[in-house]
């Protein structure tokens, strides 16, 4: 399920890994594959996402922000915590789209997800949504 | 000491809650132990060998009467009446119930105590120096640096999940007393040439598998920069540090192999993007620092020095205790008083709730109501005039808290080893127990000085082996336990690895060898006043490695 601005929402997006674009739909791809097909993409007239995994160098998408409606971030394993510096510095480099976490992070994650810039969570079906609501009202105050 | 405004006390109380619904969803069956390990860490819990072990923060070694009665108070409701104080400043539990483990942190949050982030791969307590604010050679007090950093650090959003465990120092004083070389950011007070003061930033130090001594990545920091600095250094790590290997993760690999200077380069270009808008102003350093309070001393205090001869001369135990327990002070009419928990017979840095309780009391009656913890496992009451010397000594003697042995041998640091730690190769409490029996006599325990002896149960290095003077490290040899003997470390202001002095050494085998050190220093030492110290960096390991393998 998608968890997007305090309630669960219906998903748009499409997660590619190699298999061919559609011709509708909004499609997400590995920033590899979208660097390389990326006027393939643009050429859709669609909104267009990239998927971003923590080992990969996403700065390269630095210039290309512009194109982009949703940032993807995944969580291989749920201590992985580069993808929180890789949210921070892409909101910083003035990026405004959508920025969505996937895989397999743990609900009391979100509450520093959002805190970094992230705004929408896929989260498995069966999470009680008070366990998500309770997470991101956690704290009423921070030190950051 | 410094006191919770509503901010500070509203964030543990809402982190108690979150504790308490992950344990909730944990035990039944919503969170498995993968992702419940991480969660944990973060609050300081272990599952060990024989039960959980809950690490207690002190942030920066300080701590006040009424927490070290309330710790007394858990230990005997949750625990088996005693607990342990770490290298790192802080306390640690080693028996209580998961179940009932956000209760304890309940009680703790209502005196102004937590267990945030004192383990787990995020930025741990920040420790300092133990005389900080009473040395006679403090440049500035560090401690209020230490509790901005404190602030900064927890929960913070964006290095929760680093790859590692992170471990910041800070000293303000000439003297090293806080291990900055040995930490993955040391932090010490210097003055620049206009008579500024700001810090010198050291990176990539640490112990452990790898131990390393720090480098220095900026030899003066303004103070407004702190926290610029630091997040800049953080970031580059979380990025780039090591996730592939947890024994390459800490931040020293990650320096080494990108080489100081590219470090550098990289955190300072960073910096250059955050540093104006994460400046620490005056205001909020004032905030921070009018939340302190400072002890009232008497000024003009007169020493009664006839009746403290009178005491010498009539008590002569007092007179070693006070020769070796207690310091000059700031203050004139003033000692720092060393609470000594290396008893003969009990594990270095254990105290039981009776303890807990007689040095609360004194803290209150003799020292403003203020106690730290060392990183060498001791307590110091800093603020003791000396007409009360007397009256604090017969009062710890009675709970064996006087032991006259500051900064000498049997002064060890230990880790807890087999007896507790799952990772131990080698009962390193049993073995601190044999050598209290060799170093008994104290006249030849004072004549040996200044020495630095710290073991560690397995390589991890809790007990910072490869900095002690002596160290001893526990290893494991096809099921038997054996131990491997360095000499010459420092964490200090040399800081310097110690050097392995041979083949390791078989259990039974282990005091004699170092008994044979000690002599061995005593026949080669230049003159009554080289230390232990200079003397191994004068002649090298060659004269010690021959007389203990000399067959
Ligand atoms: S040094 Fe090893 S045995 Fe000792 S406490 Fe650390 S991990 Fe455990």
């Amino acid at each position: 399920m998608l968890f997007k601005n305090g309630e669960i929402t219906n998903n748009q997006w499409i997660h590619l890994t190699t298999e061919e674009i559609p011709e509708k739909g909004c499609v997400t791809l590995p920033m590899q594959r979208w660097l390389d097909e990326q006027d393939q993409m643009t050429a859709r007239g669609l909104p267009s996402g990239v998927r971003l995994s923590p080992d990969c160098d996403f700065t390269q998408i630095n210039t290309h922000l512009d194109n982009l409606d949703l940032i993807v971030i995944e969580f291989p394993v749920l201590a992985d915590g580069r993808v929180f510096s890789f949210s921070k510095l892409l909101r910083r480099q003035g990026y405004q789209g959508e920025i969505r976490a996937i895989g397999n992070f743990v609900t009391d994650q979100m509450f520093y997800m959002q805190k970094v810039g992230v705004d929408s969570f896929e989260l498995p079906d069966d999470i009680p949504t008070q366990d998500i609501e309770d997470t991101l009202n956690r704290f009423s105050v921070s030190y950051q | 000491m410094y006191q919770y405004d509503t901010l500070d006390q509203t964030i543990i109380n809402e982190r108690v809650a979150e504790f308490r619904d992950q344990t909730r969803r944990f035990l039944n069956g919503q969170l498995s132990e993968d992702q419940f390990r991480p969660l944990r860490l973060m609050n300081g819990l272990y599952i060990q060998r024989y039960a959980p072990m809950l690490r207690i923060d002190v942030p920066y070694g300080l701590m006040s009467s009424t927490q070290m009665r309330k710790l007394a108070q858990i230990s005997r409701d949750y625990d088996k009446n005693y607990a342990h104080v770490t290298t790192r400043q802080n306390f640690q539990l080693n028996w209580p119930k998961l179940e009932r483990v956000p209760d304890l942190l309940d009680e703790l949050s209502s005196v102004q105590m937590h267990a945030i982030q004192s383990s787990g791969n995020c930025i741990r307590n920040t420790t300092s120096d133990p005389f900080a604010g009473v040395a006679e050679d403090e440049i500035e007090d560090p401690r209020i640096f230490c509790e901005i950093i404190r602030q900064w650090s927890t929960l913070h959003p964006e290095f929760m999940y680093l790859p590692r465990k992170f471990k910041i120092a800070v000293s303000g004083s000439e003297r090293d007393r806080a291990a900055t070389k040995v930490h993955d950011i040391g932090l010490r007070v210097v003055k620049n040439s206009q008579g500024e003061t700001g810090f010198e930033v050291l990176v990539g130090g640490g112990l452990g598998r790898t131990p390393v001594i720090g480098q220095m990545i900026r030899p003066y920091l303004e103070k407004q920069h702190l926290l610029s600095y630091l997040e800049a250094i953080l970031r580059v790590y979380n990025l780039y540090g090591r996730r592939d290997n947890k024994y390459k993760a800490r931040i020293k690999i990650l320096v080494r192999e990108t080489g100081i200077d590219t470090f550098r380069q990289q955190v300072e270009e960073e910096w250059l993007h955050i540093k104006g808008d994460l400046l620490l102003t005056d205001a909020m350093v004032n905030r921070v620092a009018k939340r302190f309070s400072t002890p009232d001393y008497e000024s003009n205090l007169t020493v009664d020095e006839q009746a403290l001869e009178t005491h010498k001369t009539e008590h002569s135990a007092f007179k070693t205790w006070m020769e070796h327990n207690t310091l000059p002070h700031k203050q004139s009419g003033y000692r720092i008083v060393i609470v000594s928990l290396k008893a003969p017979g009990i594990a270095p840095g254990d105290i039981n709730d009776q303890q807990m309780e007689l040095v609360a009391d004194l803290a209150d009656q003799y020292s403003y109501g203020e106690l730290r913890t060392t990183h060498r496992q001791n307590l110091v009451l800093a603020d003791v005039k000396q007409n009360d010397l007397f009256a604090v000594w017969q009062q710890l003697d009675t709970q064996q808290l006087a032991t006259p042995n500051y900064s000498t041998t049997n002064d060890m640091i230990c880790c807890p080893g087999l007896d507790f730690c799952s990772l131990a190769n080698a009962s390193s409490i049993t073995i601190t127990k044999q050598l209290f029996e060799l170093l008994d006599d104290m006249d030849y325990v004072y004549d040996l000085g200044d020495i630095k002896l710290n073991m560690s149960g397995c390589m991890n290095g809790c007990g910072h082996h490869s900095v002690g003077h002596i160290g001893i490290l526990g290893v494991d040899k096809k099921g038997e336990e054996w131990y491997q003997i360095t000499l010459g470390g420092s964490s200090e202001n040399d800081a310097r690895l110690g050097d392995r002095l041979g083949p390791a050494i078989a259990k039974d085998e282990v005091v004699n060898s170092i008994s044979t050190i000690l002599d061995t220093y005593l026949q080669q030492r230049a003159s009554n006043e080289e230390s232990f110290l200079d003397t191994v960096k004068r002649t090298g390991i060659q004269p010690f490695k021959e007389n203990v393998y000399a067959v």
